[in-house]
């Protein structure tokens, strides 16, 4: 079966890495760094917006899970997707359900825009639905206020009579799609495309986006066999109920017992969030369901999601749901907060270079002889105070910034920032990157 | 009090500035336009051609420089060849032990110079600048006022000029300010004094800056670049009176002559003059008149600008004044045509005899999210449009640049979404490849003119340019092509904000128009001997 409808005209769908061909990153890098955020961006926006796909419903679709199934039930109108058909609720679902919040590459929330009209559409048909329906039960998986799922209704329930989907190669019980008011079947395609899975090959730093020059570095340090890797993760979602987590777990879960869709990596790294929800049943929730029902088996690493350090107490719970799994905590503010989660022995990122950086922060690792800990040196380039300084930012250093024979002085860097130029960041980014492989190294 | 200082903006805190520029202005009054014109009336009423010094000596390429026979110990010119009028040289600038320059710069032309206002090429770091082979532009601008106004000239003269401080280790050319009398009009008031500025800066609280030619250059020896320029009297080239043209005219010649008086660095660093005199290319009008100027003071003159282009005049009155000013101007020296930037006006002034070009809409344009390239026809693909969202392409298939990296680097999807989220590293990109672009087109234009083959590469890139041609409508005024590549870039970085919506204003003119051959271009290349309506249909 083809993958739903044609791509428009003039368009070239855009490759994913799960299709055949299989996606090979670009060749002037190693390839072991490649951007995340082009790639997730890129498959979403297009899948979502001109082929009329919606993200949610495919995962629904993926998961055959029981609310989920009731779901595509009531949003059946798959085929036309969320083009803004007559009583096409798929927009809604895009909206209401989905809202997706990614961690974009510079550690900004980037929320996804559906339009205002899109949602008060989506608002009529959902009266509309309520209306015409007869016994209609509504009622969210869980009761939890904030983006709820969309009302579930059985399928019969829907006008017209649910045409099954074709169930190649799809997990089971994903075969009741139906579409309302027309004869065309939901035509979905089975395996879950690469948007919900995004090929992540990065190094160690993470996956931020940051200029090429910074890139360049870190090809030089992977060059050096310091490190670095290739990993396949979904993609980060915000999520703030039970219910969002646990779909993106059944779906690795799913993945794993299928040993793979056709094309389909598994997922090595999996997000974790530190930050559910107040009180903490949903971290409780989340580490109950890694360690007694969800597939670790290929997994290598968890990804924790946030942007203030964890306690060490569940960094231990989470290295104790596998032998020799990795943890990660890439999205970390502050170069401090980085140290400390380094030395616990988690993996950091290069948002704390990034988010630093951003701020016209420049700092210094430094290494106390005595008791061999690390120390934090700031320079703050808005300082007027630098503007006559002559002096590098640390001797030695191999940045774009500090290296032979540019050798940058903070006057200069000094200037860059006060003048708002984009090449103060990315020196100022180049030199955080390099203290913090510092770090990677002694660690 | 040291006016030095008036230009440091945080030193702006005596109240006596306003009292003492008073004083200064006392000190300097306007001549009448009478006594302007009485050296020149033999000119103004003679109907020859100013031409001076117009036998080309030819040196191979390769042949070292030697500035002790130069005329100028400051710059060594050497001409290679020519073809047509397009011209092939090198231009060579000694070691200066000050800035820990060892051995002599060289600058190969026609080049295009990237501007740098502020000490930094916007977006790109020096690193990458120098050591990626298909960037690597062997000069780059500077902006004399903005320069003055951050870091200013005390940190300057500390770090010992903006080589030492920005370490650029290529060329530097540095603008006088004398654009930002056009482009900040609103706050600046010239007089013979000097041009007199309200900062643009609102935390200043619209203090005044007094822009002397002297301080002009004392700034500029202060940066400490390799080509200076005067300070000129610009006037916006679409002002409609005569009389402030020729003010300015005969106010540029005296301000030269006070620009050279102050240059204390002559060994190290040259002095541009800049031919100024609005459209008027009539034989004695005002660019003779202004030519003439420079004419007598040639032995103090290393090289060669235009002036007052590039802002808002028809594309008919422009080619006309360059095309003018090079039939005048010596060939031994070096000729800069400011503010110009867009690559046909480079292949089209190049055949008219220009050597040197700086802009800022290549970088501008690339942070805009716009790409100049050569195999689609209009010359520049925006690549914010939706168009190109799932485009796996990259942005060309031959280029080298740090973007394309010859067809396997970021692909046009890529940048779209990246350009649309305002990621830097978009801005980055699109930089280096517009960069790359630039030097890719200057290099190949030396290429053809060594080669003696320049009037086939006009021809071919016009073909590419233009493929529907030429049309005889269009040369009889029938049809009126709009030139659509570029829209109208101001020259001052300043202004960004106010231009963003330029890819927009792009993107809503029509695609399908027809790309004939503009009267300008055909008219242009023939005065440049060159017929490109023969093989063309």
């Amino acid at each position: 079966m083809s993958p739903s409808r044609p791509p428009q005209e003039n368009s070239i769908l855009l490759p994913c890495p799960s299709c055949t061909p299989p996606y090979t990153p670009p060749q002037y890098l190693p390839s072991s760094i490649t951007l995340v955020l082009p790639l997730a961006d890129a498959c979403l926006v297009p899948y979502s917006s001109k082929l009329g796909y919606t993200f949610e419903k495919r995962t629904a679709k993926f998961h055959g899970l029981e609310e989920d199934e009731s779901e595509v039930g009531v949003s059946g109108g798959v085929g036309k997707g969320n083009s803004g058909g007559k009583g096409n609720s798929g927009g809604y679902k895009f909206q209401q359900i989905i809202l997706p919040i990614l961690e974009i590459p510079t550690g900004k929330l980037v929320r996804f825009k559906t339009t205002k009209k899109g949602a008060n559409e989506q608002d009529k048909s959902k009266k509309k639905r309520k209306l015409g329906e007869e016994g209609g039960v509504s009622g969210s998986a869980d009761g939890s206020a904030a983006p709820a799922p969309a009302p579930a209704t059985p399928a019969p329930a829907t006008p017209a009579p649910a045409t099954p989907a074709p169930a190649t190669a799809a997990p089971a019980p994903v075969a009741t799609a139906t579409a309302i008011g027309s004869s065309v079947p939901a035509v979905r395609p089975p395996v879950l495309p690469a948007d919900t899975s995004v090929v992540l090959k990065t190094c160690k730093f993470g996956h931020q986006s940051i200029p090429l020059s910074t890139y360049r570095d870190l090809a030089a340090c992977l060059a050096e066999g310091r490190g670095g890797g290739s990993w396949t993760m979904p993609f980060v979602w915000h999520a703030n109920t039970r219910k969002r987590v646990g779909d993106i777990l059944k779906y690795l879960k799913v993945k794993g017992a299928d040993g793979g869709m056709e094309g389909q990596r598994q997922p090595s790294l999996i997000p974790v969030w530190d930050e559910l929800e107040e009180g903490g049943g949903e971290k409780r929730w989340l580490i109950d369901y890694l360690r007694t029902e969800a597939d670790l088996s290929c997994v290598e690493g968890l990804v924790v999601v946030s942007s203030t350090p964890v306690s060490s107490s569940f960094v231990e719970v989470l290295r104790s749901l596998k032998q020799g799994i990795k943890v990660y905590c890439p999205y970390l503010k502050t170069v401090e907060d980085a140290l400390g989660m380094a030395e616990m022995g988690v993996g950091i990122g290069a948002g704390c270079a990034v988010e630093e950086a951003e701020k016209g922060v420049a700092f210094n690792l430094v290494k106390n002889q005595v008791d061999g800990k690390w120390e934090v040196r700031r320079f703050d380039l808005k300082d007027c105070g630098m503007r006559m300084d002559k002096g590098v930012l640390e001797e030695g250093c191999g940045c774009l910034s500090c290296r032979e024979p540019r050798r940058h002085s903070k006057g200069y860097l000094h200037h860059l920032w006060k003048t708002g130029e984009i090449t103060g960041k990315v020196l100022n980014m180049s030199h955080n990157l390099w203290q913090l492989d510092k770090l990677k190294e002694s660690l | 009090m040291e006016i030095s200082r008036q230009v440091k903006r945080t030193k702006l805190s005596d109240e006596s500035i306003e009292s003492n520029t008073s004083v200064i202005h006392a000190n300097y009054p306007t001549p009448p336009i009478e006594d302007c014109r009485k050296p020149y009336a033999e000119i103004i009423a003679s109907k020859t051609r100013v031409e001076w010094d117009r036998e080309a000596k030819f040196t191979p390429v390769g042949t070292e420089p030697d500035f002790t026979s130069s005329p100028h110990p400051s710059l060594d010119f050497h001409l290679h060849a020519m073809s047509g009028h397009a011209r092939a040289s090198t231009l060579f600038f000694p070691p200066r032990p000050s800035i820990n320059r060892k051995a002599p710069v060289s600058v190969p032309t026609p080049i295009f110079m990237p501007v740098g206002t502020k000490g930094t090429i916007k977006s790109m770091s020096y690193e990458e600048l120098c050591t990626v082979k298909s960037l690597s532009p062997p000069i780059i601008l500077g902006n004399t006022y903005h320069l003055a106004l951050d870091p200013g000239t005390d940190v300057l003269d500390s770090f010992g000029g903006l080589h030492n401080f920005s370490s650029w280790p290529g060329a530097l050319l540095t603008d006088s300010g004398g654009f930002q009398m056009v482009s900040l009009l609103k706050l600046a008031e010239i007089t013979e004094a000097g041009v007199e500025f309200e900062s643009p800066y609102a935390k200043d609280n619209k203090k005044k800056i007094l822009l002397k030619p002297e301080e002009s250059i004392r700034t500029q020896n202060s940066i400490g670049a390799d080509v200076m320029m005067q300070l000129d009297d610009v006037v916006s080239s679409i002002h409609d009176g005569d009389e402030r043209f020729e003010e300015a005219t005969y106010r540029t010649l005296r301000w030269l002559d006070r620009c050279i008086e102050s240059n204390i660095n002559k060994e190290e660093q040259n002095l541009f003059a800049i031919v100024q005199g609005g459209l008027d290319v009539s034989l004695g009008g005002l660019r003779e008149v202004c030519l003439e100027g420079f004419r007598r003071r040639d032995d103090k003159i290393p090289g060669y600008a235009i002036g007052g282009l590039a802002g808002g005049e028809s594309k008919d009155d422009f080619w006309k004044v360059v095309s003018q000013c090079c039939k005048s101007l010596p060939t031994n020296k070096p000729r800069y045509l400011m503010g110009v930037g867009y690559p046909l006006d480079l292949v089209v002034c190049t055949a008219l005899g220009v050597d040197m070009y700086d802009c800022v809409y290549p970088t501008r344009t690339a942070r805009f999210g716009v790409a100049l390239v050569d195999d689609r026809s209009p010359g520049t693909m925006r690549v914010k449009s939706n168009e190109y969202s799932l485009d796996e392409r990259t942005l060309e298939p031959n280029c080298d640049c740090p973007c394309c990296k010859l067809g396997k680097g970021y692909s046009r999807s890529k940048l779209h979404m990246m350009l649309k989220s305002g990621e830097p590293l978009a801005a980055q990109l699109m930089t280096a490849h517009n960069i790359a672009y630039m030097m890719r087109l200057v290099r190949k234009m030396r290429k053809a003119i060594l080669e003696g083959k320049y009037e086939e590469f006009v021809r071919s890139y016009i073909k590419k340019f233009f493929p529907d041609g030429y049309s005889e409508e269009v040369m009889k005024g029938e049809t009126v092509v709009k030139d659509n590549r570029h829209d109208k870039v101001t020259q001052e970085d300043d202004k960004e904000e106010s231009t963003k919506d330029e890819a927009a204003k792009e993107a809503a003119k029509g695609k399908d128009e027809q790309l004939f051959i503009p009267k300008w271009v055909v008219e242009a290349l023939s005065a440049a001997d060159i017929d490109i309506t023969k093989g063309i249909k």
